[in-house]
């Protein structure tokens, strides 16, 4: 199909296209522009979204599980706000300290969105210790009213910390650090507005400078704005506002009005006078930690649109490229604006499919400019050759090139769309808009580079043909004793070397290989970089604290009002009892193992009552302790879940904890009474994800190599194409495992598709060198070793060229704070490189024994004739 | 079902040679079946052979022939030779044990909730259910052996469980007659003091003395408080203690007066165990560990930052000169200073 674009359907399309779009150019133009417009104006309202939901592989049976229940279960939307004296500052017992904390614990209290009723730190009427004395209890506030920071005082709360056992939940094991526990309300019960999860992690963040930073700027109005007047501070913030784009920025400020009222209102920052103080509440010897699942979303939110900033980096270095191949700054403006107009499209049509930008959609961006710029490279090389050695004049070299290249270009595309469309069967939801995203970017990527691209070429004045072609020759010829030098690969001995090297590494990667883990490798939020401050939070929290950041759920379904049948909250006890065991585990929780000791403690604290009691009178007093909001039961006590903390999330953890929960349940099957069903939590989310992976991964690849291959032999029509396209493209995927076992990559939702991108977009390289190698041994009559080296002074700038835009279209993703598209930068940019390598180095040698044989078997039945 | 009715089916089918009646038949056992196994009285189930037992909750441990029996919740017992490895040993209930007591290297008891009283004859490799009624409704949370072939079960709600054939059988001693268990008030521990008598304490301060297991005689309360446990002291006398730390010791039970034992502490205790010297340690809430001795009190743990993690001891025993104790964190060894 490269090399083909004498078929009749083609020579029919560009009959009637051709025309189309070159006798009427300025009406072409307009209609491209115009559709740019209304593009553009379409993306300008592209939304920006988390799309955590997404991310789940929603057939699954463990996510079908969450979805059913995880609306019943409070506790899931908690934030930890975590204090702590620096290393060598003490324990908590001091004035500055608690004054901190109840500075945070205020601060925490009037964030909107935040629960007021459910807030707990030492600070809190809701944290009281509770002792028995004779005859009853006695209990009382940790830090009595009243408080002074003085050593008898600071004594007493010492104690009452012990009494209240809060030690591991509100205060750390060593007592250096204390915690204000929130949880937020999904609803805004005053407007009814779903919660702005990246502006309450953002507020939440505001809490930590508060204790942090050394000075604040109160932001005053300048002028009267009825009902406040001029110089009434609306809000505060603890980093200078002003920046280099602070005129057009918006302070969002809640206020008290003069009657009371709340009043919300936007200010333009221009209108406010910036005030520096000193910040009161700074305190030196403390740091702050916050985890959350709000947190986290707002942390990767704020990681991924960091990435927006690289694109114009990535454009810079695209266009560096560009240049150098061109020998002009500004021609190779025009394939990249049409490789930017194809992003613009992209985005459009997004929006008009309905679709948000999420962390993974705004990589395809530039996966599109990458595609297009690796076709607009082809189609100005094409139209520099008609130029400048054919010597035509612009409209008609576009005109040419238009008719040489529509078509291959067209079916490249199509063999790329048909590459992503293998990642739709990668039943997750994120992966999937991701391909379809990029197969809309592909569409667009065929109207702006295959009609625009030449349209805009012929209007190319090129002052100095002559300087332009010598340009292109002295460039040609100082490749030239490379080209030559590697056409040696031709040649049987060189050949063979390199086809036993390409067996002999080949095996030890599959090797290497063997050892790819399958799910995230690394501790902490996996989205996030493992040194991000999100993942040190997490893990100082994780270490201080009793509190574990990795999950998982198993819900015990069962009838209404099972947790007062002894019976059943046995049953729940007891495969608690047993997964606390199973090794990865490092501890459970559940209702039915919480009633014991809070049975325990309404018989005088005495451990010897931990015991679920037998009478349903006692299971309903244990039991009312729970309100649904702790996510230990739902509404009709219908489904308990447990809890399982485990020691980490890998793959191979999470099998075994998964394998031991088959083993009980083969053991202990389900019945009508009871049922344990897996599974919630980020564990249960993993847990589904790796098996989704682990089952998908050989089917999308079987389909990727089955399209190509097709494409390929449609193409070439020979099983020697095949070879020497496909090989070095399956070897390149087998060094490419081997890489990500030595950079601790694991196959994820994220790394699975980068195969399919890197097999889809690499192929080209292939089709290239091999369509020219193949012409010019078969059509032209060429000996090998001159048909190569001819086809590398054709094709092979072109190649390398593409390459180095491909991989510098991705590379900046390593800039990335999110650690899944650092993974796929690097992986990409690896594969882009290594396909080009691979194809030029690895198809001549194939071709070597290959080509000849068929040209000798060629003979041989001439001779036979 | 056991094969032996599936064949029975199979030959009663052949014989009337109808597929229909096969089925119907078939359907007909296999609903009487079902019918049969559900809502019948709750039966004792094994606790879980697990690979952490020691990390559970254990609530008492017992100096065996030169090793350590210990028990806890889920039903777990466990082994050791060294107080640091331990095994897990089969045992016949999944709840909590609360207490353990042997009579010498060989035989011994073990008493916890559903009314269980187990028994062993090994020294603790192998356990015997001798006693499950849940309906009664009544954890036991102590057991003391008199002699081989009298032992004396007590807990919730003045439950009290004697046996004088060594465990063959256990009958509930009666009530109404016994000024001890009139009430029924909890009764948390029973203990044989040195001159062979039995001492049983309990919610409201309630304490009595028993020389033969079967009548009690109940003493002057000192305190309105719960008690946890009794120890011997002395020759005669017994140190009872409970809820906040309240400690009283008496020279001679029965004849001389209890004393309050001061200590600076709160934290109720709820174990403790007899030291060579003639001192007593008892251990409780917030991880306290205290030596009780004639000339003094001395707090061994349970006063510094480490309190909050260590729980509430309820058991110890003295091991190779160590304290082993047992409670809510598991089991750990602890050294016993010098008084």
């Amino acid at each position: 199909m490269h090399g083909d674009s004498r078929g009749w359907f083609a020579t029919l399309f560009v009959k009637i296209t051709e025309p189309l779009i070159f006798s009427k150019r300025p009406i072409t133009l307009t209609v491209v522009a115009l559709l740019t417009a209304f593009f553009a104006y379409q993306a300008s309202f592209l939304k920006l979204d988390s799309g955590f939901e997404k991310q789940l592989p929603k057939d699954h049976p463990y996510i079908q599980v969450l979805k059913k229940y995880q609306d019943q279960f409070g506790g899931g939307n908690t934030v930890l706000l975590a204090i702590s004296q620096k290393q060598g500052q003490g324990d908590i017992y001091n004035g500055a300290f608690l004054a901190s904390l109840k500075t945070a614990t205020e601060a925490v209290f009037f964030l909107p969105g935040v629960d007021r009723t459910r807030i707990s730190s030492l600070f809190t009427p809701n944290v009281r210790y509770i002792e028995s004395v004779e005859g009853g209890f006695r209990g009382g506030n940790v830090i009595p009213s009243g408080f002074k920071p003085e050593p008898e005082s600071l004594a007493q709360v010492k104690q009452n910390v012990l009494k209240a056992k809060v030690i591991g939940r509100l205060v750390s094991n060593d007592q250096t650090s204390a915690m204000v526990v929130s949880e937020l309300v999904d609803q805004n019960p005053r407007t009814g507005e779903k919660l702005d999860y990246i502006k309450t992690a953002h507020l939440y963040e505001k809490v930590r400078q508060r204790l942090t930073q050394t000075e604040l700027y109160q932001l005053k109005l300048k002028a009267d704005s009825a009902p406040f007047a001029a110089g009434t501070v609306v809000s505060t913030a603890y980093e200078n506002p002003a920046g280099a784009l602070s005129f057009f920025r918006k302070i969002d400020a809640t206020l008290i009005g003069p009657s009371g009222e709340t009043i919300e209102r936007s200010f333009a920052l221009r209108d406010l006078e910036i005030e520096k103080q000193a910040n009161p509440d700074y305190n030196p010897n403390v740091e702050v930690e916050i985890i959350g699942f709000a947190k986290v979303i707002g942390d990767v939110a704020d990681a991924s649109f960091e990435v927006v900033s690289f694109f114009a980096l990535t454009v810079l270095l695209v266009w560096l490229v560009l240049s150098y191949y061109m020998g002009s700054f500004w021609v190779s403006l025009y394939p990249l604006s049409c490789g930017l107009l194809a992003v613009v499209w992209e985005l459009g049509i997004l929006k008009l499919a309905g679709y948000a930008l999420d962390p993974f959609a705004i990589l395809v961006p530039f996966l599109v400019l990458a595609i297009s710029v690796s076709h607009g490279i082809q189609i100005t090389s094409f139209w520099l050759l008609e130029v400048s050695d054919h010597g035509l004049n612009s409209f008609d070299a576009s005109r040419a090139t238009y008719r040489r290249l529509v078509i291959p270009g067209i079916t490249a595309l199509i063999t790329n769309i048909i590459g992503f469309g293998t990642i739709l069967l990668i039943p997750i939801g994120i992966v999937r808009e991701m391909a379809i995203n990029a197969m809309f970017g592909l569409l667009a990527v065929i109207v702006c580079k295959k009609i625009l691209l030449p349209c805009l070429l012929s209007y190319v004045n090129i002052k100095n043909p002559q300087k332009f072609r010598e340009y292109q020759q002295r460039r040609d010829r100082m490749l030239q004793p490379l080209w030559n030098r590697m056409s040696g690969l031709t040649t049987k001995p060189v050949a063979l070397t390199v086809l036993v090297l390409t067996a002999a590494t080949w095996i030890g990667a599959d090797i290497v290989a063997k050892d790819l883990q399958i799910g995230e490798l690394h501790a902490g939020v996996p989205a996030l970089k493992p040194d991000s401050t999100y993942n040190r939070d997490s893990e100082k929290i994780a270490s201080n604290y009793a509190i574990g950041v990795d999950i998982l759920q198993i819900y015990a379904a069962t009838k209404t009002n099972a947790c007062i049948d002894y019976d059943i909250m046995h049953r729940i006890a007891r495969f608690n009892w047993y997964m606390q065991n199973v090794e990865g585990v490092v501890s459970t929780t559940s209702m039915a193992t919480l009633d014991k000791v809070i049975w325990a403690l309404y018989n005088e604290s005495n451990p010897r009552w931990m015991e679920l009691p037998r009478l349903q009178d006692g299971l309903v007093l244990a039991g009312q302790q729970f309100t649904t909001s702790t996510g230990l039961l739902n509404d009709d006590c219908s489904v308990m879940p447990t809890y399982l903390f485990t020691s980490d999330h890998r793959a191979t953890t999470i099998d075994k904890i998964i394998a031991s929960i088959e083993q009980y349940k083969k053991d202990t099957p389900d019945d009508d009474a009871l049922q344990l069903q897996l599974a919630g939590g980020n564990v249960g989310v993993m847990a589904a994800t790796n098996e989704v992976i682990k089952h998908t991964e050989y089917t999308v690849l079987g389909w990727l190599y089955a399209a190509i291959a097709l494409c390929v032999l449609v193409s070439f029509r020979g099983l020697v194409g095949l070879v020497c396209v496909l090989v070095p493209l399956a070897a390149v995927s087998v060094y490419t495992y081997a890489i990500m076992v030595f950079l601790g990559i694991g196959e994820t939702v994220a790394t699975l598709p980068v195969a399919a991108f890197a097999a889809g977009i690499g192929v080209d390289y292939g089709i290239y060198i091999f369509s020219v190698l193949e012409e010019n041994v078969k059509v032209k009559g060429m000996p090998l070793r001159q048909a190569y080296a001819d086809t590398l002074h054709q094709t092979g700038k072109a190649v390398v060229v593409t390459a180095l835009a491909l991989s510098a279209s991705v590379a900046t993703w390593v800039l990335s704070g999110l650690q899944f598209q650092i993974d796929m930068g690097i992986l990409l940019t690896v594969m882009f490189a290594a396909n080009a390598v691979a194809a030029l180095v690895m198809l001549p040698a194939f071709s070597a024994f290959l080509m000849r044989q068929k040209a000798s078997t060629a003979q041989l039945q001439e001779a036979q004739a | 079902m056991s094969p032996k009715t599936k064949r029975n089916r199979k030959t009663m089918s052949t014989m009337l040679k109808t597929t229909l009646a096969l089925a119907l038949l078939g359907g007909v056992a296999v609903h009487a079946q079902d019918a049969q196994t559900p809502a019948a009285q709750p039966k004792p189930q094994a606790a879980l052979m697990v690979a952490k037992a020691s990390s559970g909750v254990m609530f008492d441990v017992s100096a065996v022939d030169g090793g350590l029996v210990a028990v806890g919740g889920y039903g777990n017992i466990l082994r050791s030779q060294d107080g640091r490895q331990w095994q897990q040993v089969a045992s016949p209930v999944d709840t909590a044990l609360t207490w353990l007591s042997f009579a010498d290297a060989r035989e011994g008891w073990a008493v916890g909730h559903d009314a269980v009283i187990l028994h062993s004859r090994d020294g603790g490799a192998s356990w015997k259910l001798q006693s499950f009624e849940p309906a009664l409704n009544a954890p036991l949370f102590s057991v003391a052996v008199l002699d081989k072939q009298t032992v004396v079960a007590v807990g919730a709600f003045g439950t009290m469980k004697l046996t004088q054939d060594g465990g063959e059988h256990w009958r509930d001693a009666d009530a109404a007659a016994d000024p001890v268990r009139s009430a029924k008030s909890h009764l948390f521990a029973i203990t044989k003091l040195r001159d062979q008598r039995l001492m049983v304490v309990g919610e409201t301060g309630l304490m009595g003395v028993s020389a033969d297991g079967v009548s009690w005689q109940k003493l002057d309360a000192v305190y309105e408080g719960s008690l946890f446990g009794v120890q011997p002291w002395g020759e005669h006398g017994a140190i009872v203690y409970g809820l906040l730390g309240n400690i009283f010791a008496c020279e001679e039970v029965g004849k001389a007066p209890w004393r309050k034992i001061e200590t600076q502490s709160t934290a109720s205790l709820f174990g403790g165990t007899p030291l060579p010297d003639g001192s007593v340690a008892l251990v409780g809430a917030n991880g306290t560990v205290t030596r009780i001795a004639a000339e003094g009190v001395s707090l061994i743990a349970g006063k510094g930052d480490e309190a909050g993690r260590a729980g509430t001891w309820t058991g110890a025993t003295l091991f190779k000169g160590q304290l082993l104790l047992a409670g809510e964190s598991g089991l750990q060894l602890m050294a016993l200073p010098r008084p």
